[in-house]
């Protein structure tokens, strides 16, 4: 170890020769401006950790969940949401138009080949009462027309449900739910309208005529 | 008073600081390694800026960690290899930076010559140029190697406090002065012609 510290004696006297390099004289001054900012800096960090700790955030996430659900309660209760009576009427394609019970027993090729004739008659019927509509709705007013348009409508419909009510399911065995039907005769749209009407007493009145006339009508086509 | 802090040793000096907070027993030991530290990372990095501002970060280092300084290792080894290690990061990074300049840092690289007004020749008086030589000379020796010429042949520590302050056994040491030493004096061979 000796015999290289001689080695380098002349490079280890260079060495320390050298001038020592001194701090400037301002260094504590701006060693002490460097602490403070640092403690000032570390007490913002301080202030705005303790704002944020949980416990001082409570009442604020309080009341921004109350908020939020007295605004989702609004919103929900809104007046927005469709009036159902307002909504056109799905069409019930698999509902079957049954007019005699004694279809329910016929056998499916008969089904089919009774299913064709039935149509036949109800696109007849359809056409006698389109023309008898007519008929009767070119002698109404024009407000009038409205209000027995949608009289004869419902009396239609309540003709077909009537039509349908009329087999009695007591004496329907379970198997022949099971059976398949013909799906040919569908209720059409235009046979459906529950749109809410709010007729005056006059107008109520004049239905109760039409109904009765109807009735009578009926009870005619069943006798003859 | 404060006769008596100076009194004492550096030991007892953070031990004061440690248990009440004492601030003038920080500025005594800042007053006592100030122009050591300044020496010992200026000889390192070769920039009197970048110097300062490791010293700097190293007293402030020392204020916020006073707490973790144990009794164990003499203050001024603790001191040192906070200081050498933030030197050692500062020169890394310069390095980096210096990578894409046209002033290729460290050692064994062509280095262009630029003027630089950190290095305060005014400050060297006659020797200036000499010391401007030698410096350049350590900048181009390997980090590791610079380092511990720089703690032994400057700053005159002994070869077991180089050892605590770098993390390396004793025998590592030795032969890394040497090495250092040996490149640094292939390197100033002219100087010594003269």
């Amino acid at each position: 170890m000796i015999d290289d510290e001689k080695k380098y004696d002349d490079l280890i006297k260079t060495l320390k020769s050298l001038q020592q390099v001194k701090a400037p004289p301002n260094f504590e001054a701006d060693l002490k401006r460097r602490l403070n900012a640092e403690k000032y800096a570390k007490e913002e960090k301080r202030t705005i950790k303790r704002f944020f700790t949980p416990s001082r955030l409570v009442p604020s996430f309080g009341l921004a969940a109350a908020v939020v659900v007295m605004f989702l309660m609004v919103s929900t209760n809104s007046e927005e949401a469709d009036n159902p009576f307002l909504i056109e009427p799905k069409i019930r394609e698999d509902i079957i138009l049954i007019s005699d019970k004694d279809d329910l027993n016929m056998p499916i090729d008969n089904l089919s080949k009774e299913s064709e004739v039935i149509k036949e008659k109800v696109i007849a019927d359809k056409k006698d009462k389109g023309v008898r509509r007519e008929n009767f709705l070119e002698e109404k007013s024009s407000d009038e027309n409205l209000v027995a348009r949608r009289n004869e409508l419902a009396l239609t419909e309540t003709t077909m449900i009537r039509e349908t009510e009329s087999v009695p399911t007591e004496n329907i065995s379970s198997d022949e739910f099971t059976r398949p039907v013909a799906t040919g005769l569908a209720i059409e749209k235009s046979g459906l309208n529950f749109r809410q009407v709010n007729p005056t007493q006059k107008e109520q009145e004049e239905i109760l005529e039409l109904k009765k006339k109807v009735q009578i009508f009926k009870k005619n086509e069943k006798l003859e | 008073m404060d006769k008596n802090l100076n009194a004492l040793s550096d030991e007892e000096l953070i031990a004061e600081l440690q248990q009440t907070g004492n601030e003038r027993a920080f500025e005594i030991l800042v007053q006592r390694y100030k122009n050591p530290l300044t020496n010992y990372v200026f000889r390192f990095l070769g920039d009197f800026d970048a110097c300062m501002d490791v010293v700097q970060e190293t007293m402030i280092k020392f204020y916020r960690y006073k707490d973790n300084y144990s009794n164990v290792a003499k203050f001024s080894t603790w001191i040192y290899t906070i200081a050498g290690n933030l030197a050692r990061t500062e020169y890394r990074r310069r390095k980096r930076r210096s990578f894409l300049s046209i002033n290729d840092y460290g050692e064994d690289h062509k280095v262009f010559d630029i003027p630089d007004e950190s290095y305060r020749p005014d400050v060297m008086t006659d020797s200036g140029i000499k010391d401007e030589l030698i410096q350049k000379a350590l900048l181009k020796v390997k980090e590791d190697f610079r380092k511990v010429v720089i703690l032994r042949d400057i700053e005159g520590m002994s070869y077991e406090e180089i050892a605590e302050i770098t993390g390396l056994n004793e025998g590592t040491v030795k032969s890394r002065i040497n090495r250092g030493r040996a490149k640094l004096q292939e390197l100033l061979k002219d100087i010594y012609k003269e």
